[in-house]
């Protein structure tokens, strides 16, 4: 399951890095170029972030009823986002399991590769999400109600 | 006599066990709706009204909005301590997470403390110029419980490249 790709632009990086990530190589070309990274790119939290929304649209989009996401059990990255890099997030393995720390939900375990345009692997996670137990139906009962 | 703060030493100059508090932040209904709208574009997030029927009854801050004041408050901390700093000593990266939970919710108005040990160092070399250094870190609310924790390996710069 491959989930829609998100483009992430110059000013989506910078203002993420002001809010939460003010380190050079996310704000400024010149120092991103002399640092580990070789160029501007996305702070890791916002690649994670975004990951994760992009899971959360995969799921959805597949009727299952994902809620959020309750634990990482790890997160490797892999490969620097650069300007431009269109992000999207391959679900390779999912397992459900009953039960949640989120009322009437179940886990869901999944195995997440975020890849870019070029099918380069940007970052690798084994995470847990809640799924809704009532399915799709329960969680626009409970939106409407 | 030099003073030891977080990012101002070398990779071999920092102990497992030194503990730092990185500083608090009072979440406001406003910023957690702002990243929720790009991150976690759902009611339970976004919309204070809505949420108060929903399943955490009342509007809760995403979990990643939680790790990504975390960093931060760990930069501005660094910004403070390791002035002048501008080198692999300070501005080290990520490299992986392990074992992230998010415990309860934070909701507006909570007051989030955030804390860092160093829990282990790895004998490798990165790059023939990087060590790796595994820290705890934990963040609670102001009632003391705790609301997430991780462990995260984030490169420091050794003081000199080994002679290969």
């Amino acid at each position: 399951m491959k989930s829609k790709e998100h483009v992430l632009s110059r000013q989506d990086i910078t203002g993420y890095a002001k809010a939460f990530d003010p380190q050079p190589y996310h704000l400024d070309e010149a120092a991103a170029q002399a640092s580990i990274f070789g160029g501007l790119c996305a702070s890791g939290w916002q690649v994670a972030a975004l990951g994760t929304r992009l899971i959360g649209e995969a799921l959805l989009t597949a009727d299952i009823a994902f809620v959020d996401i309750t634990r990482v059990d790890e997160l490797r990255w892999k490969r620097p986002s650069f300007v431009d890099t269109a992000l999207a997030a391959r679900i390779e393995q999912y397992k459900l399991t009953s039960g949640s720390a989120i009322p009437c939900c179940d886990t869901a375990h999944l195995s997440v590769t975020l890849i870019n345009h070029e099918d380069q692997v940007v970052a690798e996670l084994q995470c847990q999400v809640a799924i809704d137990q009532r399915g799709m139906a329960g969680l626009a009962q409970e939106r409407s109600s | 006599m030099t003073t030891l703060y977080l990012r101002n030493r070398w990779f071999e100059d920092l102990p497992v066990g030194e503990f730092h508090v990185f500083g608090s932040h009072t979440f406001s209904e406003l910023e957690m709706i702002t990243f929720a709208r790009q991150f976690s574009p759902r009611p339970e997030y976004t919309d204070a009204e809505q949420a108060r029927h929903l399943r955490f009854r009342g509007l809760i801050a995403a979990p990643w909005h939680i790790n990504a004041m975390w960093m931060r408050k760990m930069v501005d901390y660094m910004e403070i301590y390791a002035q002048g700093v501008n080198d692999g000593r300070r501005n080290g990266a990520g490299v992986a997470l392990q074992n992230l939970e998010w415990f309860e919710p934070v909701r507006p108005g909570h007051s989030i403390t955030y804390t860092y040990e160093i829990i282990a160092k790895s004998d490798g070399v990165i790059r023939d110029r990087w060590g790796s250094i595994r820290s705890r870190n934990e963040a609670f609310n102001q009632y003391g419980n705790k609301v997430m924790s991780f462990e995260i390996d984030i490169l420091a710069e050794r003081s000199h490249s080994p002679t290969v």
